[in-house]
């Protein structure tokens, strides 16, 4: 069977003609093919469900193209966030079975996050609206078909848009064909449009137009920087594009290869984040501090922006990064994600100082992932407050949830004479609708995105759409009269691309590829620079009662939009490491002052605005801050946060919903903390102990000691002695292996969703999470870096601002493996190519394979963990069994991706080739961070990683012998005291050792 | 039997018993009324049995998930009760076939019930090793290497699981014959003093036509030895096998080359602190102070302090290894037994197991019985404890931190042991009910009775120091 991957540009160049008319038959016959297939496997499961007229028959004539088991990948954009990345949707007879990142996407190159790899919980999740719904039920509703449901509707909109003042408020929409629907809506009703992200990047629109004269984000080119000095910007974890900065991150910090040098990447922030984690070196700044650093910084670049207050990097360091930042010149790079306009007036001052516009960051080819605008949005309430709006039309934003003051915005939506929500849930704000347009899955619906100025991209359906819902933009052209771009909008799409967009390129060809690339027309126009504006006051340390209150997007839930996605909700924070829930994260050192523990149940106050968190200890925090992410304790978001319809009833929530919202917060710079006397029992905690207990684990050294060594931080302090009592396992086609680089690991965790969804990892629960069950195949490790003086003391982090290490942890396919001697029935045994094999109908559950693993990286069913609703059974992956009750699992480095390989290599009678295998994690790593392939071959990477001077394996001392290895982390920074003195032993070490040979 | 007695010894039956005293008193508590107490424990333990089988079915058909293991920790107080419970099985079979090759005459009185311990024990435990796979009704399957048309698919020889399968199952089946072989003579005694037909046919039919001839009695005896010699070996091969377990395993705390003479050293000592307990109660409640005597309790109190020193130098040589080895996984596992989180178990295992039996060096509290009644529990306890501090402080923190975790049990695992603990004494109720309690065939043969004195007086005051 052959596996057809996605045809991309550069295929289609050197393809005769007749093979591009077939390939564009294949796109044109897929919608078909859908009705049949798709309709037959949906059918079968939620009978009833579907009223389309549509009939299911058997596919006695095969259409064209299309083999039935067989994958098919479309390309598509990935609606998760308003980032867009690029995705390649596995198609599988009908369904969609598995996102992947799509590599022809420029932004994101293949990359994709943990919520971009958790989109099919949304398509099948049965809470999901199945069709228009009225917030009252009109007389006879029950009677009425799908059709006549939505005439009702329509005839309600068509009546609420006479009315008078029209509003349409929405999140990012940045599409040429989406924006040309808002227009033409706009233009037909007299509509005003509002765009709003709870989470904006505002402030540095605003600040651009200030000092560009253009109320743009920029675009932000991370691998074209050498040193990067970000503010508050968390651009590894949440900020605007994260996967594609991790991405153009990581080019400048790869030392494989052969590569020598490193970019230099100084944080400056209140909280600990992923991106701090991940810097050279990184400074605990308040966000009170924050413009007094950021002054500092500008006069010694020769602004003059008055004094620069109290602050507390040292005046050495701020000199030795200033000189570094300014010979850096136009290849330095200084963002932040404050929300203070005059502060990113100043960034843009030292942008434009360094020369950086243009190279670093670009205004003219800009960002459109962040198009909500502040003011609109406040323009907005100011409307509704003064009751002028009389119809207003809510699509896919949740305002009474997300907004600071939301339960007022709730409030002042009783103002409004119409209410319309265009939804796929009815959440916090749709619920207080009069009517929600029920909206189609981006897996059901054609849109389109330009993410970035002169880059579109086209998400194309994948599935026939499940219930009876309509597209919000075929809702918008209906409501605008547009009735023939309703009936077909793709037909219409692709007319407005062709006309507008493609400039050329055949429309199969986007299809294909998902991508039409066109920045290049836009080189040489940027904006020039106006003046920094008004700066004044920046420098000033900003005083305020109490803790100082810093929330962000939470790396799972994001503002909460993903709350009802159980693969999210179970993702833990990848430094708290806690799940199902929000907290409280302080400084070790402020929680002894506050005199609260860990698990407390603390009430976070600012004015009338409060947030109830269990404290989590969060080192790197800066002093007397509370952390708070957003996102939590969405009410409306599904079954799952009620803690029902998850596996085994196993969310017991001490609250009604998840966690309690902290957007009220949001805006509030100060704030108390005090405590209620409760404690949180259940913290869902993936990991309870923070130090490496100066243990050889996750390796890492300075970048001056690996220059001198490659070995540097990586000589073994114990060697491995190397004996077996049995024969040698010999290998003689393939042996699979894996190399880790712990520097490329940014902790985002789209790996662990990535393989969840792949292997069809069960969601076990809050409690069960609780108990130290959760299933997830591959976790990412985090470790605090402990003062290596101190020894064991039971707190192990106490160090202010420690560093952090990321380590993905997963199988690591010993050869000599623990868990295979042991286990009485041969459940898991080793195969010829390397492999620890499970065999699941053979595992009788003793879990002695589990206790010996040295890596605790195997998982047990404790119970069987069923999807409630057989809906969601169609996210199961069908490459791959489920495991019942009993039985062990753990990573399979995607055996039947091997296999699928393997078989495609012999049908083409060729070899495996490098590369052409790439395992879930591999796929989605943003970075490049997973390399698998095979060792046996000496030319794969995998093979010349394993020679890399960094590369060696966990606990190698106890001769596990396993085929995945790991890259030792480099910092570009200062050698520490323990990392040079560690060299200076190794040295001795291994002089003493030459010297014992000479004898 | 007994030629060479020693009237320098003290008797082993005190009170000037007849022959036809001891069988009357023996079969007294299988052919009389059940007393009062004896309905009151029979229904009692029967209770908390069957409350222990309905807690299993539960959990079998719920999934282990009802008890409180993770990730990290995959056993808990399932494989701590089994190893518990096996070296409880061990008292017996040392009693029975170590004594008896060695010419202990004093164990006469005590080896059937301590073999019955055993015997009950090992079901007990075996109860574990089956309930604590994820999938029993096929696991308890396919662990026996059978024939079948799957490949075939076999048992993995490698696995010291595998090995448990053996050593249990053998040492169950070798334990049981050799009680029963020893049974028969007096089961044939009862079956001879039976009035009821039915009682006839029960004792008839057990005591294999047992009819007392000379012939009859060289064979048991040819026999009894055989199985005395074949039991012997097992009684230390058992716990070396089942420490294997552990052994064999990368874990530090657990991959140690002592642990086979440690466990089988624990296991002794388990075993006679039961064994201790169950005789205590039975000399008290049914009137066999004349058989078991102080001089017993003296015995088994010695060999309490020699297994129990043995076991308290086995801990220190760990904590000597675990710093002598120089690695700090090693180091770290016994450091944190001693201060981790699980501490209290630690501590609790070490007062129990090494400081409280070090009162016994008196040989006053070592005659004392209710004395020693308290110091059998306290070791019971403490070599609960010890299996659990061997298996729960080593896997909750290993090798790499990120996975560390605790354990806490929940109801079902408590319930779980309570209701082995019902088993073992409701068994034990139908045992002395059912079958002659005391050996007296054997019992006997060691008093004086028969035997020609010289010189007719008491044997002499001797002190046993």
């Amino acid at each position: 069977m052959e596996i057809r991957t996605d045809i991309r540009a550069s295929d289609l160049a050197d393809m005769p003609a007749d093979m591009q008319a077939e390939l564009e038959a294949v796109s044109k016959s897929r919608r078909d093919f859908m009705k049949v297939t798709g309709m037959a496997a949906m059918s079968a499961v939620i009978a009833g469900c579907a009223a389309h007229d549509v009939k299911v028959k058997p596919m006695l004539r095969k259409p064209e193209g299309i083999t039935p088991g067989v994958v098919y990948d479309y390309a598509s954009t990935c609606q998760m966030c308003s980032a867009n990345c690029g995705t390649l949707m596995k198609v599988r007879d009908g369904r969609p079975v598995k996102p992947e990142g799509n590599p022809d996407n420029p932004l994101s190159q293949g990359g994709l996050c943990a919520a971009g790899q958790a989109q099919l919980w949304g398509l099948y999740n049965p809470d999901r609206l199945h069709g228009p719904t009225p917030k009252e039920e009109p007389d006879g509703w029950a009677d009425l078909d799908a059709r006549k449901r939505w005439q009702t509707l329509d005839n309600f909109v068509a009546a609420a848009l006479k009315a008078g003042p029209v509003r349409l408020l929405t999140g990012t929409v940045s599409g040429p064909g989406a924006r040309a629907v808002i227009e033409k809506f706009c233009a037909a009703t007299g509509a005003r449009h509002v765009a709003y992200d709870a989470c904006s990047a505002w402030p540095i629109a605003a600040a651009h137009r200030d000092t560009h004269g253009q109320a743009r984000v920029p675009h932000y080119r991370f691998e074209n920087a050498d040193v990067v000095f970000s503010f508050d910007a968390d651009f590894l974890g949440n900020w605007i594009s994260p996967i594609e900065f991790a991405r153009a991150w990581s080019k400048g910090r790869d030392l494989r290869f052969g590569r020598k040098s490193m970019t230099r990447h100084i944080q400056f922030e209140s909280r600990m984040s992923t991106t701090g984690a991940c810097a050279d070196e990184r400074f605990r700044v308040r966000n009170a501090e924050r413009g007094a650093v950021l002054v500092d910084l500008a006069n010694r670049l020769g602004g003059s922006f008055g004094e620069a207050g109290k602050h507390p990097v040292p005046a050495a360091d701020m000199d030795r990064l200033a000189k570094e930042l300014q010979a850096a010149g136009r290849r330095g790079l200084v963002v932040s994600g404050s929300h203070d306009v005059k502060q990113q007036r100043l960034i843009n001052w030292i942008n434009h100082k360094l020369g950086a516009y243009g190279s670093t960051l670009e205004l003219a080819a800009f960002s459109q992932q962040k198009l909500g605008s502040d003011e609109a949005m406040a323009a907005l309430v100011k409307e509704l407050e003064a009751g002028s709006v009389k119809t207003l039309i809510v699509w896919g934003v949740n305002p009474a949830f997300d907004l600071p003051g939301g339960a007022k915005f709730k409030e002042l939506l009783g103002k409004v004479t119409h209410k319309i929500a265009i939804g796929m849930h009815a959440d916090e704000t749709a619920s207080e609708c009069d009517w929600i347009a029920a909206d189609s899955h981006p897996h059901e619906t054609w849109n389109d995105f330009e993410p970035v100025r002169g880059l579109y991209t086209l998400a194309q359906p994948t599935v026939q759409r499940l219930w009876d819902t309509r597209p919000a933009l075929q809702s918008l052209l209906r409501w605008a009269g547009d009735n023939d771009a309703q009936r077909d909008y793709r037909a219409w799409l692709q007319k407005h691309w062709e006309t507008n967009v493609l400039a050329g390129m055949p429309w199969t060809t986007a299809v294909q590829i998902g991508v039409r690339d066109r920045r290049a027309e836009l080189a040489g126009a940027e904006p020039a620079f106006v003046g920094p504006g008004d700066v004044s006051g920046v420098g000033s340390v900003a005083t305020g009662d109490g803790i100082e209150i810093v929330t962000y997007e939470s790396y799972n839930l994001g503002d909460g939009r993903h709350a009802g996605n159980g693969w999210l909700q179970e993702m833990p924070d990848p430094l708290v490491r806690v799940s199902w829930t929000n907290f409280a994260g302080m400084s070790p050192f402020t929680m002894e002052k506050l005199g609260v523990s860990e698990g407390d149940m603390v009430e976070v106050k600012a004015g009338d605005a409060t947030c109830m968190a269990p404290v989590v200890r969060l080192p790197g925090t800066a002093e007397d801050v509370v952390v708070l992410p957003l996102g939590y304790g969405r009410t409306k978001a599904g079954r799952i946060v009620h803690g029902m319809g998850v596996e085994q009833d196993a969310v017991n929530t001490e609250t009604s919903a998840i966690g309690d919202n902290a957007f009220p917060l949001a805006g509030h710079a100060f704030g108390s903390v005090s405590k209620t006397g409760k404690t949180y029992h259940r913290l869902a905690l993936l990991q309870t102990h923070d130090s490496q207990e100066n243990r050889p684990l996750a390796k890492e050294t300075a970048l001056e000691l690996w220059l001198k060594d490659a070995k540097a931080g990586n000589q073994h302090e114990i060697p491995p002695v190397d004996v077996t009592l049995w024969k040698r396992w010999e290998y003689k086609g393939h042996k699979w292996g894996m190399v880790v680089d712990l520097n490329l690991c940014t902790g985002c965790h789209a790996c662990a969703i990535a393989c969840q969804v792949e292997n069809n990892v069960p969601v076990v629960g809050k409690d069960e999470v609780w108990r130290r069950r959760e299933m997830h195949w591959i976790r990412i490790d985090r470790y605090f870096e402990d003062d290596p003086t101190t020894k064991y003391d039971g707190n192990p982090t106490n160090v202010a601002n420690p560093e952090v290490v990321f380590q993905p942890m997963m199988c690591q396919h010993c050869e000599n493996a623990p868990c295979e001697t042991v286990c009485p029935v041969i459940a898991t045994s080793h195969s010829d190519e390397g492999l620890n094999i499970q065999t699941y109908n053979r595992c009788i559950g003793t879990r002695y394979c589990a206790n010996n693993c040295p890596y605790k990286v195997r998982r047990f069913n404790w119970f069987t963990y069923k999807h409630r609703d057989l809906a969601m059974n169609l996210v199961l992956n069908p490459d791959i069994s489920i495991r019942t009750q009993g039985v062990m699992e753990k990573c399979s480095m995607c055996a039947q991706r091997i296999y699928d390989g393997k078989r495609a290599a012999a049908l083409h009678q060729t070899k495996v080739e490098d590369g052409s295998i790439r395992t879930a994690c591999q796929q989605t790593c943003p970075t490049n961070a997973i390399v698998f392939g095979d060792q046996n071959d000496k030319d794969s990477v995998v093979a010349k990683l394993g020679r890399d001077g960094r590369n060696y394996a966990v606990l190698a001392e106890i001769n596990t012998r396993p085929a995945v290895t790991y890259l030792t982390k480099v910092r570009n920074r200062k050698a520490k005291p323990h990392e040079t003195a560690h060299e200076e032993k190794a040295a001795k070490r291994k002089a003493n050792e030459h010297k014992g040979h000479d004898h | 039997m007994a030629h060479h007695y020693s009237e320098l010894r003290r008797p082993l039956v005190l009170g000037d018993k007849t022959l036809h005293d001891v069988t009357n008193d023996v079969c007294s508590s299988i052919e009389g009324k059940p007393s009062l107490m004896w309905w009151v424990g029979w229904l009692a333990t029967g209770s908390v049995a069957a409350m222990g089988v309905g807690v299993i079915l539960y959990q079998i058909y719920v999934g282990i998930g009802t008890w409180g293991l993770n990730k990290t920790v995959g056993w808990g107080f399932d494989i701590t009760n089994f190893v518990f419970w096996i070296g409880i099985g061990h008292a017996g079979t040392l009693i029975s076939a170590v004594l008896f090759l060695f010419r202990q005459k004093w164990r006469t009185s005590i080896n059937r019930s301590a073999e019955a311990m055993t015997l009950f024990a090992v079901i007990c435990a075996f109860v574990f090793p089956v309930i604590h796979m994820g999938r029993p009704w096929i696991g308890a399957i396919w662990i026996a290497p059978y024939p079948n048309l799957r490949g075939p698919i076999w048992v993995n020889v490698r696995s010291p699981l595998l090995w448990d399968v053996f050593a249990i199952s053998t040492y169950f089946t070798i334990s049981l014959c050799f009680w029963y072989i020893g049974l028969i003579p007096d089961l044939a005694t009862v079956r001879d003093r039976a009035k009821h037909w039915a009682r006839k046919v029960f004792y008839g039919t057990l005591s294999m036509g047992w009819r007392g001839s000379v012939r009859h009695w060289n064979h048991y005896e040819t026999t009894y030895m055989i199985f005395a010699g074949l039991a012997t070996p097992l009684v230390f091969s058992v716990h070396s096998i089942v420490s294997m377990d552990f052994a064999t395993s990368v874990l530090p705390g657990w991959h140690t080359t002592i642990f086979p003479p440690y466990f089988v050293a624990g296991a002794i000592f388990s075993g006679f602190a039961m064994v201790l307990t169950l005789l205590l109660i039975a000399r008290e409640t049914m009137n066999l102070k004349s058989y078991i005597t102080e001089d017993h309790l003296d015995n088994m109190g010695k060999i309490i302090i020699l297994t129990g020193s043995m076991v308290g130098l086995a801990y220190s040589t760990e904590f000597l290894i675990a710093w002598y080895s120089g690695s700090t996984y090693e180091l770290f596992a016994f450091i944190n037994r001693a201060t981790g989180p699980f501490a209290w178990s630690y501590w609790i295992m070490v007062s129990c197991n090494v400081i409280s039996p070090q009162v016994l060096w008196f040989r006053k509290l070592r005659r004392s019985p209710i004395f020693l009644f308290i110091m059998s529990i306290f070791v019971n306890i403490g070599m609960w404890f010890e299996r659990f501090v061997i298996i729960v402080t080593s896997l909750h923190r290993d090798f790499l931190p990120s996975s560390w975790a605790h354990y806490y049990p929940t109801w079902v695992e408590i319930a779980t042991l309570a209701g082995t603990f019902g088993i073992f004494f409701f068994l034990f109720f139908c045992f002395i009910r059912l079958l002659p309690g005391i050996a007296f065939g054997e019992v006997k043969g060691v008093m004086k009775m028969g035997r020609t004195h010289k010189h007719e007086h008491k044997p002499a005051e001797v002190s046993h120091a």
